[in-house]
């Protein structure tokens, strides 16, 4: 009966001992934590959970959120889809009737942040994986994740390789009468203007009119219909998209139309408010990490573009000949007058 | 008198009733109050700012509000135009007509009901397109048309669209009328001569017209009500009628907290006057006496040869309206990106899809709500619709009328409307912590359907002798013992029948959830809305197919039961 109870407190010593071995703390350990990284994740652990409002489709998003808990289990994570300009809306509505419920967002400036003083310090998670400082709001409160790259798509189902557009002026042929859509919020336009200015865009999209192009909502969706052959051009579309249509097998391609346009800084925040501060930081920190840049390179194609970078963005417009214009906060600042100036010019409501 | 007496002394039945009318007050008249006092500020709820007209102003003085009216009426006409006819048309096919197969057709011909608004509108996006939709395919190739003729993306489209989903209702309100109409007036056209088309163009048409009328106007109210459907056709164009209008004002940037408002009292405003119209349909309907206390069987109508045309007609119904939409669905599941059918794709279908989305991070949580959702919400609605029919069938209590009208209300609030209500009342109160929670879903579910509970008990109610409740209190029975062990078992089946009804509504709508939900309070309906927005067509499909399928056996299991419980009664 002895021996029994003797090999019993054993058995439950030797299971108690592994277990350590396989809790989400001893689990990220043994990956190898650097000493910030340990403090935010023991940190986190307490507090569970993290509520992150980002642009990615829920699919890219339980991917990248699979991956994080690989290194980093025992939180969960909560997400939100939307469009920069609705995360931060969304928040100041929140936030002014006191129930601020996001720890880390996604917004389109970080500038009405700052105005409430609502903003974290990043500086110490910038440091610790030293990320680019170009990439990061001067005050190092906002770190750029990713980066859209806007331009033209076509399906190559429909448009022979002779077709192809080359240039923005190749769309006002009449062969693509009625046969071009446009996505209505001509985000390309708006960071491209400080690349063309002004008065060159309300006269292209007056010649563009003269097309009778469509218009589709949202970016996914066009993307969708392109895939689908509704329509054989799409104009102002993300390059990202394109690549993980190409991924699945659709048919569908990046048009080498000189200049590709990039948004700049969309910088990724995490304001006082946020009940779970520290997995916010660790999520962040390895977001921006090579570690989280090369998987969300790999699931969401939304690496730095720019020449030379080695994302698959950078490489496809090196492989194209198509260089990249970034637009300045300046865009941003003046997003809502230009968007209206050159609906008017294309003839379009988007509200 | 010690405590304990003082408690026995107290009347329970008086105190659950009065908290019963407190809460109905407090679900119904406090999120209208909040409704009301939001269009009449310009700042985000929980901002500091004055009263002020200037969002009425803004409303009555723009063009584009007008705009917004146009659109909403065309929408709802068009949808008339096309959903009251057809369903007329197949009522009467199947209840006055010798068409073969009837019966089946009966069965089939609603069923369009138990597939979620969204899914419909998404289906019909993917057969209208108008260069991949295979309908759209179909008439170009054989009319010989070179642009597609029937365009999704407009009002008209869109009613089309709304049309055929609500043939379906109205042929459900009015196929009742012409079996219980008395066949004597139109025996007294045929034995003076009349024939078939004079009698039913007469005779049969007029009787008919107050439940006709009833029923476009019960279908103009859902049409103005209707967002689902403008939300996937109209949204993406930039087409909008009042309900995608109010999503947008509240959720989109630049939001406008006080439009939103105040186009939602416009709507509900409205929408008052739809249901007093139906109120004077409906009452007037009794003078025009379909039904008598005679014996009698309606006169069934020889079509001749053209019965088998009345039955390609009934499938060839079913076919475009219930079956196409459905495959088109199962065909996007089985797809990895959408493409229109063809066979050159049969070799890539597969079940990714499905594999993908069963092992989706949010599906569970999702689930777990929906269920939460589900279960409370029809839940709460049964008790309380029970308990005010109980008062306004059972008691002399004053203002009893009062608490019924209460009841009613909500059915006159559109869902957007409601739920925006909601929204400003709980962001508002801080002390009731539900905003961004399944619970306040729960409770906007609730009122919104305690109108419907409400008459469906009522009527169960009235069928209840009183004396069987009268024998339980002789018998010593308290108040709640005999509301638990008589009333309730007796109204069993209408309990369970407005439980599923409930449960449907709950798991279909989208346009109360989507103004309500947050990250954390995700149902169903929303993630297959979000992933739809995502481009994630093949997972919007599979969820929407899986949802279907639910639906159905939830349809089907709680027929049986209700039908068993009412035999065992």
């Amino acid at each position: 009966m002895r021996k029994m109870v003797f090999l019993a407190w054993m058995f439950l010593v030797i299971i108690l001992f592994l277990a350590q071995f396989f809790t989400p703390y001893a689990l990220a350990q043994a990956s190898k934590l650097t000493p910030l990284e340990e403090k935010l994740y023991q940190a986190a652990l307490k507090e569970k959970e993290l509520v992150w409002w980002d642009q990615h489709s829920l699919k890219e998003a339980g991917e990248v959120i699979k991956e994080f808990n690989k290194k980093y289990p025992g939180i969960k994570i909560t997400y939100f889809e939307g469009t920069t300009d609705v995360t931060l809306e969304k928040f100041f509505a929140e936030y002014k009737a006191g129930r601020a419920s996001v720890d880390l967002l996604t917004a389109g400036s970080h500038l009405p942040f700052k105005k409430e003083n609502l903003l974290t310090d990043l500086s110490d998670i910038i440091k610790d994986v030293n990320y680019p400082l170009t990439f990061c709001t001067k005050d190092l409160s906002g770190t750029t994740v990713d980066f859209g790259v806007y331009g033209v798509a076509y399906n190559t189902g429909i448009v022979s390789p002779q077709n192809v557009p080359k240039s923005w002026e190749d769309l006002l042929d009449p062969k693509w009468n009625g046969k071009i859509n446009i996505e209505p919020r001509l985000k390309v336009f708006i960071f491209g203007t400080e690349h063309w200015g002004e008065k060159w865009i309300v006269d292209y999209l007056k010649k563009l009119r003269n097309q009778k192009p469509t218009f589709s909502k949202g970016v996914t969706q066009t993307m969708t219909l392109l895939t689908a052959g509704e329509f054989p051009i799409a104009v102002s579309i993300y390059l990202h998209r394109v690549n993980i249509m190409q991924g699945q097998g659709a048919p569908v391609a990046w048009a080498p139309i000189n200049p590709a346009i990039t948004g700049g800084t969309s910088p990724s925040l995490i304001p006082k408010t946020a009940s779970h501060p520290n997995a916010a930081k660790l999520f962040l920190r390895w977001e921006i990490s090579t570690e989280g840049q090369v998987f969300a390179d790999k699931i969401r194609f939304k690496g730095n573009p720019m020449p030379g970078s080695g994302t698959s963005q950078s490489r496809i417009m090196e492989k194209l000949g198509i260089k990249i214009f970034s637009a300045t906060d300046w865009a941003f600042e003046n997003q809502e007058r230009l968007e209206t100036l050159y609906c008017d010019a294309l003839g379009v409501k988007t509200k | 008198m010690r405590f304990s007496e003082k408690l026995k002394s107290v009347n329970w039945q008086w105190v659950l009733l009065g908290l019963v009318v407190v809460l109905v007050i407090y679900l119904v008249v406090g999120p209208l109050g909040m409704l009301i006092f939001c269009s009449f500020r310009t700042v985000a709820p929980g901002d500091p700012g004055p009263f002020t007209i200037a969002n009425y102003l803004k409303a009555y003085l723009s063009a584009d509000t007008y705009q917004l009216l146009f659109n909403t009426a065309l929408f709802a006409l068009v949808s008339l135009l096309v959903g009251v006819p057809v369903g007329v048309f197949f009522a009467w096919l199947i209840e006055r007509t010798n068409t073969p197969l009837r019966n089946v057709g009966f069965a089939l011909v609603p069923l369009t009901i138990a597939m979620p608004s969204m899914l419909y509108g998404i289906a019909w996006l993917l057969l209208l397109s108008p260069n991949v939709g295979l309908i759209n395919i179909a008439l170009k190739y054989l009319f010989g048309l070179e642009k597609a003729p029937i365009n999704p993306y407009s009002i008209v489209g869109m009613g089309f669209v709304e049309g055929l989903r609500l043939a379906s209702s109205v042929f459900l309100m009015v196929v009742g009328v012409f079996r219980s109409m008395d066949p004597a007036l139109e025996e007294a056209a045929y034995t003076s001569g009349a024939d078939v088309s004079t009698t039913a163009r007469y005779v049969t048409f007029r009787l008919m017209l107050p439940g006709i009328l009833a029923a476009a106007i019960y279908s103009c109210t859902t049409a103005f009500d209707s967002f689902e459907i403008p939300a996937v056709l109209g949204i993406p164009r930039g087409i909008h009628v009042f309900a995608t209008k109010i999503y947008l004002a509240s959720h989109d940037s630049p939001r406008d907290y006080g439009m939103a408002s105040t186009l939602g009292v416009l709507l509900l405003a409205l929408a008052t006057l739809w249901i007093y119209l139906y109120g004077r349909a409906t009452r007037r309907a009794e003078s025009f006496a379909t039904v008598t206390g005679k014996g009698y069987r309606s006169r069934v109508i020889d079509l001749g040869r053209w019965k088998y045309v009345g039955t390609a007609l009934l499938f060839t119904h079913f076919g475009i309206v219930v079956v196409a939409p459905m495959a088109i669905l199962v065909w996007g599941s089985l797809l990895r990106f959408y493409q229109k059918p063809s066979l050159a794709l049969l070799s890539k279908i597969s079940l990714h899809s499905y594999r993908e989305i069963i092992t989706f991070p949010w599906l569970l949580d999702s689930l777990k709500n929906t269920l939460i959702l589900v279960i409370a919400s029809s839940t709460l609605t049964v008790i309380l619709s029970a308990i005010v029919a109980w008062i306004v069938v059972r008691t002399r209590l004053p203002g009893r009328k009062v608490l019924d009208v209460l009841t009613f209300l909500p059915h006159g609030i559109p869902g957007i409307v409601l739920a925006l209500a909601f929204m400003w009342l709980y962001l508002r109160i801080q002390f009731i912590p539900i905003y961004g929670t399944v619970w306040i879903m729960v409770i906007a579910f609730t009122t919104r359907h305690l109108a419907y509970g409400g008459r469906a008990m009522n009527s169960a109610m009235l069928q209840i002798h009183k004396e069987l409740e009268e024998a339980g209190n002789v018998s010593g029975a308290s108040w709640l013992t005999t509301f638990r062990s008589i009333t309730i078992p007796l109204l069993l089946p209408s309990v369970i029948a407005t439980w599923i009804w409930s449960a449907m509504h709950v798991t279909r709508q989208l346009s109360i959830s989507v103004m309500l939900y947050s990250p954390k309070s995700r149902v169903l309906p929303v993630l297959i809305w979000d992933l739809w927005l995502s481009g994630e067509v093949p997972y919007t499909c599979a969820i929407g197919v899986m949802l279907m399928v639910f639906l159905a056996i939830l349809l089907f299991a709680g027929r049986a039961l209700a039908m068993r419980r009412a035999r065992q009664f």
